[in-house]
């Protein structure tokens, strides 16, 4: 399809003066389970702990990740943050105003204008009479960070101005999962208490839904970008997806073999990648609920009895890539891995790196850079930009499949309503990169 | 003033539209709406223009350098043009890659239409 010039992500320049931060000798070398960049891309938060048993959240900041001199690239550590406990889930938050919000009905019935589309069309219906000067605290502006900590209180700072703005306190254990939705900010979590939890920051904080229905824990939830749905990933193989507007179970996915750990939603909410320890990277389609390619991380594949126990190639963490071009995966087999998407049935890996005890990737939301991070306190970054598929535009039929598969929110059945043919009708639902 | 090689007339600068190695090419739209678009644009990123160009005669559009697209609206065909243009500029550039807009009025029907010009 493309012309796949692979060219090695490297680390960046930047991250030497990234190390010299991070290796001072007041920090203990700690499992960073969790590295997240902020919206906007200039901020990355890391958890550490120093030698006097504090735990606290650095958030560095950096106008260029991929600045080629060092001198010139101004990245430092803007905030340092102290929590009570141990940090097990990190997520930026930023409201963004609704700049094209009329595409939503136009594409599949312009009459009817009932039903609200997606959650957030929900909230501006229902919240079109308050306003912030009611509110007791003003979430509308500025990036904040929210963190989930081991005693199960979920602490937001304001980034701008330092301050911890809030404390929410619902949970009766660690949070181990948090994700803020891209617009609205809604903040779900989920936790070792076995719940799921929905707050409304821009009510307050106001915890508005539990969702309570399993007896273990719940390893990670993700908003889907459009904001239409709601994954929730754990053990015993579970990968559900929630409809965000009536919080009924839409897909139950089955197909991994051991806990799933990690899941990312492609830009346009059609695909979902599960990672499970297992050794597989799943890729769903949310429209039709089927498997559409399976990545495996131990060749050959383990037996069942070995992929549901210890096999020692536990995925740990996926991230999609901008435009939906490739996938990162992090394993407990010491190496970080890129599969394409866009190349039709070959699953296989195009590029690996080593990195010993790797825990997490993060990627950038304007899709230059990434960090990994380790067991060993570390974080590094690395570029994406001259990885394969992002030297070259995508196709046009590509970019007409993420603007519809956008604008069709929570209508995603009707994709197959379409007045199209069923070749193009297949081509939205991914299914010319389903293995065959 | 130097002449372009690629069938310019004699004095200016730019290409024309005669000839087998002309710079330009005319799209017509269904509604008879000209768009006359960089050859080298078009061909890379079509193969069906491409083969509409040299083909084995079967497509009489060969030496006017004219295709006839009567499956494409103007309001469409106008943004394949757009998309010819973006990809020329964006290939093999280190530089970031930014989206490219497309009106949700006009994105179905140029779904049919990428997917008949395979760009």
């Amino acid at each position: 399809m493309f012309n796949q010039i692979i060219d090695q992500p490297e680390l960046l320049p930047t991250n030497q003066l990234l190390q010299k931060h991070l290796n001072s000798s007041v920090y203990l070398t700690n499992n960073v389970w969790k590295v997240a960049f902020s919206p906007c891309s200039k901020y990355l938060a890391i958890p550490k702990q120093d030698i006097y048993g504090e735990n606290c959240v650095l958030v560095v900041k950096c106008s260029n990740w991929n600045a080629k001199d060092i001198h010139t690239a101004d990245l430092s550590v803007c905030q340092r943050f102290t929590c009570t406990s141990g940090i097990w889930s990190l997520a930026f938050g930023q409201r963004k105003t609704e700049e094209s919000h009329s595409h939503q009905s136009t594409l599949l019935d312009p009459n009817n204008l009932l039903l609200p589309k997606t959650r957030r069309e929900l909230l501006n219906r229902r919240r079109s009479s308050l306003s912030v000067v009611n509110r007791r605290h003003d979430f509308t502006k500025d990036l904040f960070l929210a963190a989930g900590l081991a005693d199960g209180k979920i602490n937001i700072w304001n980034i701008d101005t330092g301050e911890l703005t809030l404390i929410l306190k619902d949970h009766q254990s660690t949070v181990c999962g948090l994700d803020f939705t891209s617009c609205t900010m809604q903040l779900a979590t989920c936790s070792h208490d076995t719940t799921i939890k929905l707050w409304d920051l821009l009510d307050d904080g106001n915890m508005y839904k539990t969702l309570n229905e399993w007896t273990h824990v719940i390893n990670a939830v993700k908003w889907s970008p459009d904001e239409t749905l709601l994954c929730a990933v754990g053990p015993y193989e579970l990968v559900i997806l929630y409809d965000t507007v009536t919080w009924e179970e839409l897909h139950k996915f089955e197909g991994h073999l051991h806990s799933v750990v990690d899941c990312a939603f492609s830009s346009d909410s059609a695909l979902l990648a599960t990672a499970s320890y297992d050794t597989q990277v799943i890729l769903w389609s949310t429209i039709t609920g089927e498997i559409l390619k399976t990545f495996a991380h131990k060749i050959p594949m383990p037996l069942k009895i070995y992929a549901g126990g210890d096999n020692g190639a536990f995925v740990r963490s996926v991230v999609i890539t901008k435009y939906n071009h490739n996938i990162i995966t992090a394993c407990d087999d010491n190496k970080i891995r890129w599969f394409s998407l866009a190349l039709n049935d070959k699953s296989r890996m195009i590029y690996e790196r080593t990195e010993t005890n790797v825990l997490c990737v993060a990627m950038t939301v304007d899709g230059h850079t990434m960090a990994v991070s380790n067991r060993n306190g570390e974080v590094h970054l690395l570029s994406t930009l001259s990885t394969a598929g992002t030297c070259h535009p995508p196709p046009l039929k590509y970019f007409c499949r993420l603007l519809i598969n956008t604008s069709l929110g929570t209508k995603r059945k009707e994709a197959f309503s379409l007045s199209l043919s069923q070749h193009l009708i297949k081509y939205l639902a991914y299914q010319d990169i389903k293995t065959k | 003033m130097p002449t372009d090689a690629s069938g310019a007339t004699s004095s200016n600068a730019y290409g024309g539209l005669e000839g087998p190695e002309s710079m330009y090419l005319k799209l017509i739209s269904s509604d008879g709406h000209e768009f006359v678009v960089r050859r080298d644009f078009a061909v890379t990123a079509s193969p069906t223009i491409k083969n509409m160009l040299s083909g084995p005669g079967q497509y009489s559009e060969s030496q006017p350098n004219e295709i006839y697209l009567k499956d494409i609206p103007s309001h469409v065909l106008i943004n394949v043009c757009r998309y010819f243009a973006y990809k020329a500029k964006y290939t093999n550039s280190s530089i970031d890659i930014p989206e490219f807009p497309i009106d949700t009025n006009v994105v179905l029907e140029l779904l049919v239409a990428s997917d008949f010009l395979d760009c």
